[in-house]
This record gives structure tokens, C-alpha cells and sequence, in this order.
């Protein structure tokens, strides 16, 4: 550098022309002049040297950023605001996702409940469940042997055909594909030998299967015409214990 | 030589507490620092010269660093900040070559 150079920015105000002012004062103020000012320039110098670290030290951290151009610094800012919108979707999503989840579990749970009952009504009209509930019983007296398979057959249709649920014969459960087999006075069901006098317990409305057993021409008067006799009788309480063999 | 002890006490004290700079300082900092080190490049040169005034130099610190900050947020509200922070640190980095070429000659001769 030349000498030109530094004269040209010479620093007036920090080069103190003043400095004989505090040559005025005595010599024991002079004194305690210096002291004041020596304590407040390493002051002054210790703020410098603070602060000169703690800005070295922030850089330090900003490093990365500080080289980055106006573009680069758009761009980051575009990715990390493309970013932040994708993870507000993602949790969009998820939050959804819990949403259905908690509400799957009510409906799933409203759904098991209703293929619980649905499963103990079929269970109950198969044959694989014990029923119990209001309905009829038909006990018919054979001391002859003359009911037939027909008419014990019929009499399982009728009552099944007026609703009823459930149906047992001598203890026998009678189901979809129950078959009644034998001669006179020899019945089976299910190949089951049966015993006079036939019980026939059915769980359903009894004031319907009674009008259906009833009816004229009917099995009633089957039995009757056989000449069997037959006692039929309602009760708001039937247990129907037996289940189908095998299931 | 009590300068010089404050500012290493002062490199020292940072070091140790490593502070962070708040926020709205940031801006400022770097900029009063170096009118800072403009101030005591000139205090340094006027030592050797022989006239050194504690007085003189605590003022020229102070308003250089308030002058220097001033300066940047002014240019800050009129959106200019970062402009007026780089005509500052020029000036500044020329007046602080200018003090230091006057040391180099007093301390080499040349």
C-alpha cells in the first residue's frame, strides 16, 4: 500500500487531535483520569472481544446458508415449504386413517353383535341350539300303532309351516333335513326310534300353530280319523333342550 | 496492555458462554463489530503515534458502533439493509486498512 493510500482514509475522528485536554487537569486528577480511562477501554475491549466471538460463532452456524444465492434461497424455501405441505397432508391422511379406524370399531362391533344374534337364530332354526320359549305341545296317544309316517310327517310340516322355530319329537330334534321313517307303531325320526305317545314340543307363536293343527282337515283330525287321539296344549314357557346329532 | 487483556478476557468470556444471538440483533452485530474493531485500529494507531486519549477513543467506539447500527436499520426500513450493511463494511474495512497501514509504518518503519 502506498503512502497516498493511507493518507486518503485517514480516520480523523478516531485520530484524537484533542488529546492535550486532559493535560489541563492537575496531576492527581490526570491520575485518576488514567485509571477511569484505562478501565473503560479494556471495557470497551472486552465487549469487543465478546462480541467479536459470539458473531464468529453464529456464522459459524449459519455457514451453510450465508454462500447461498437469492435463487438457492428461494429454492430452499420453495422445498421446504413443498416438504412442510406434504407432511401436512401425510397427517391429513393419518388422521383420517384414525377417524375410520375408531369408527370401524363401533361398526365393527354393532356389526359382530348383529351376526352374534343372526348366528344364534339360524343356530336356533338349525337345529344346533337349544330354543326355549312360548309354544305348543301335541301329545299324541297311539295305542293302536296307527299313526302313520305321513301323518306325523304332516304334523311336523304343519307346524313348521305356522312358524314354528324349533321342533322336538320325543326328545328328537326335528330339523330341515329330519326324515320320519318307519311303519306304524315302529316310527323313527332320524332313525330314532320314537315311542308311543308322541310328544311334539314346538317353540313358536302357540295361537298359530294351534289354528294350523286345528284347522279342518288338518292333523288333528288326521290323528282323530287314524284313530289316535291327540292333546294339544299352549304354554308361554317350552324348552326345547335337544340339538341336531352330528352337526 | 489493559486493552489488549480486556479483549482477550472478553474472546475468552465467549468462548465460555457461548452465547446465541437474539434475533433482533443478528442484523447489527456483525456490523457494530467491525466499527468497533475501526475504532480501536484507530485508538491502537494513535497510541503509537503518541496521542491516545481514552476519552476520544470511548467516544468514537460508542458512536461508531451506534452510527454503524444506526446506519443498517435505517437502510433495513427503507429496504435497502443489506445494501447500506455493505457500504458500511466498506468503509469501515477501507478506514481500518488505512489505520493499519499507519501501525505497519510504525511498528516496520516501512
Amino acid at each position: 500500500m502506498t503512502y497516498r493510500g493511507a493518507t486518503m482514509s485517514d480516520p480523523v475522528d478516531d485520530q484524537p487531535t484533542d488529546g492535550s485536554t486532559p493535560g489541563t487537569a492537575p496531576s492527581g486528577g490526570r491520575r485518576w483520569d488514567k485509571v477511569i480511562s484505562g478501565v473503560v477501554t479494556a471495557a470497551l475491549a472486552l465487549v469487543l472481544g465478546f462480541a467479536l466471538v459470539v458473531q464468529i460463532r453464529s456464522t459459524e452456524e449459519a455457514e451453510d446458508r450465508t454462500g447461498a444465492t437469492e435463487e438457492d434461497l428461494v429454492r430452499i424455501l420453495d422445498e421446504l415449504d413443498a416438504r412442510e405441505e406434504a407432511l401436512r397432508s401425510q397427517l391429513n391422511e393419518r388422521e383420517q386413517a384414525v377417524e375410520e379406524l375408531s369408527g370401524g370399531r363401533t361398526q365393527s362391533g354393532s356389526a359382530l353383535a348383529e351376526a352374534q344374534r343372526r348366528a344364534e337364530a339360524i343356530g336356533v332354526l338349525n337345529g344346533t341350539l337349544p330354543a326355549r320359549g312360548p309354544g305348543l305341545r301335541v301329545v299324541i296317544e297311539d295305542r293302536e300303532g296307527a299313526v302313520t309316517t305321513a301323518v306325523l310327517l304332516d304334523a311336523i310340516q304343519e307346524l313348521r309351516g305356522a312358524g314354528a322355530e324349533a321342533i322336538e319329537v320325543d326328545g328328537v330334534r326335528v330339523v330341515a333335513s329330519s326324515y320320519v321313517g318307519g311303519s306304524p307303531g315302529e316310527l323313527t325320526v332320524d332313525g330314532t326310534a320314537l315311542e308311543a305317545p308322541y310328544e311334539i314340543v314346538a317353540i313358536g307363536p302357540p295361537t298359530d300353530l294351534e289354528v294350523a293343527l286345528n284347522v279342518s282337515g288338518g292333523v288333528v283330525d288326521d290323528v282323530a280319523r287314524t284313530g289316535a287321539s291327540s292333546t294339544v296344549t299352549q304354554s308361554d314357557e317350552l324348552r326345547v333342550e335337544s340339538v341336531v346329532r352330528g352337526g | 496492555m489493559i486493552p489488549i487483556l480486556g479483549l482477550v478476557a472478553g474472546v475468552l468470556l465467549g468462548l465460555l458462554l457461548d452465547p446465541t444471538v437474539p434475533l433482533w440483533l443478528q442484523p447489527y452485530l456483525p456490523i457494530a463489530v467491525v466499527a468497533a474493531l475501526d475504532a480501536v485500529f484507530g485508538g491502537f494507531r494513535a497510541r503509537l503515534d503518541g496521542i491516545f486519549d481514552a476519552k476520544v477513543f470511548v467516544i468514537s467506539f460508542v458512536s461508531n458502533v451506534v452510527v454503524a447500527a444506526l446506519i443498517v436499520f435505517l437502510g433495513d426500513q427503507l429496504g435497502v439493509g443489506a445494501q447500506l450493511s455493505t457500504a458500511v463494511v466498506v468503509v469501515l474495512g477501507i478506514r481500518i486498512f488505512g489505520n493499519a497501514a499507519a501501525i505497519r509504518r510504525h511498528v516496520f518503519r516501512a
